[in-house]
């Protein structure tokens, strides 16, 4: 069953009692909130979401609530809780599903060692995954969205999940964070695309989340071979260009970008070179979304495209 | 007299210049040169003066004989030293 099979008094019942599971593959997610809003944005945003039986296991056990006695009603504030333990700091009502996303980010991030976990974008093609790995601000939940819209497959927009023993990339496929210019530019990009309202005064700046196309939600369960690296930098009126990065290089720009390199000491290094070995690695500099992806799309074998 | 500290793995791809070296104890990855690392494996076995990683590292080529090679060798030790891959020892 999936979560927009619930109606939204079910759906709302079991947000409000601790009895929502979402099957996020390859982790599962207990939620509970009293916020109606985070009810109508996971609607939207996790219809195609899997839900699990109300006993099943849990991997996180996260609540978005209300903080403090005052702040309960005088200019309302939310807190992500991981376990019952406050995480964060509060933020704005109108806040609580950016907080819920960006808090279940956090749970994967800081607790996920079984993997190496890379803030980059992962899309996949034809068995191929391309790995965006990025600092904020260059591009890379913009590219992403614009390939998934043109058929890529979303694992995600945040966190690639390498697994060393496999070699294999895992996403999650939740929602993609777009900020600020982006959002419109998502919007101009494909009309149809559907989208929570923007929320303003983030500490992101203005956040809106975007769908996960069902497709990629009912593959979340595969993962894909990384053959890709890219790293993106979004230039304004800038061609789209991609140029050769050397292994080393790669190597030092995927370990600043990951999440738990340091914790995983030396199995951390060998995952690494193990991934960098198997890509090919590149820096892609763009000012238009359509040349971009015409570049991402060229990495493809002719016949795949 | 120079001389290595704690484990450290190397990794080269071919074709390419720059090493890249994890530092298991200090837990940190550096690139390296190739003279850089050529310098640690000499100095993963016992340590040497700067006078013998010069003889060990140079060869007959002209470019690693001289005053001008024996500035390099010292300028990558004193690298490898700067990120404490390298100590000294009396």
């Amino acid at each position: 069953m999936t979560l927009g099979a619930l109606s939204i008094t079910e759906l709302w019942s079991r947000l409000s009692s601790n009895r929502l599971i979402i099957d996020m593959a390859p982790f599962s997610v207990r939620i509970r909130s009293t916020e109606p809003a985070l009810a109508r944005d996971l609607r939207l945003l996790y219809a195609e979401f899997p839900i699990l039986p109300e006993d099943e296991f849990a991997d996180f056990h996260v609540a978005v609530a209300r903080d403090g006695a005052i702040r309960r009603w005088i200019r309302p504030q939310v807190r992500f809780f991981l376990d019952d333990v406050a995480s964060f700091v509060p933020l704005k009502l109108d806040h609580a599903m950016a907080s819920m996303e960006w808090g279940l980010n956090w749970c994967v991030a800081s607790h996920c060692h079984q993997y190496l976990v890379i803030h980059a974008a992962v899309v996949e093609k034809h068995g191929a995954a391309v790995l965006l790995p990025a600092p904020p601000g260059s591009g890379k939940s913009t590219l992403c969205a614009a390939l998934v819209l043109r058929g890529w497959r979303l694992l995600s927009d945040e966190l690639a999940l390498y697994d060393p023993a496999t070699h294999q990339v895992y996403g999650m496929a939740r929602p993609i964070n777009l900020k600020n210019r982006s959002i419109d530019v998502i919007r101009a990009f494909e009309p149809s695309v559907l989208m929570t309202e923007p929320v303003r005064d983030t500490s992101k700046g203005t956040v809106a989340l975007l769908q996960p196309p069902s497709a990629s939600v009912r593959r979340a369960r595969e993962p894909a071979q990384a053959r890709h690296i890219v790293f993106p930098q979004f230039t304004p009126d800038a061609s789209a260009g991609l140029a050769g990065i050397g292994k080393a290089r790669a190597c030092m720009a995927i370990a600043e970008q990951s999440f738990n390199y340091d914790v995983l000491g030396r199995g951390g290094f060998e995952a690494v070179t193990a991934m960098v070995d198997r890509c090919s690695c590149h820096a892609l500099s763009y000012g238009s979304l359509d040349q971009a992806l015409c570049i991402v799309d060229a990495l493809l074998p002719s016949a795949a495209t | 007299m120079a001389q290595g500290r704690g484990d450290w793995v190397i990794k080269r791809w071919p074709d390419e210049e720059l090493v890249l070296c994890f530092a298991v104890l200090q837990r940190t990855t550096h690139l390296l040169d190739p003279l850089a690392a050529e310098l640690l494996v000499r100095l993963e076995a016992c340590p040497l003066t700067l006078d013998q990683l010069v003889a060990d590292v140079g060869s007959d080529d002209a470019q690693t004989q001289g005053e001008l090679f024996r500035n390099r060798v010292l300028e990558a030790l004193a690298a490898l030293q700067g990120i404490d891959l390298v100590g000294t020892v009396p």
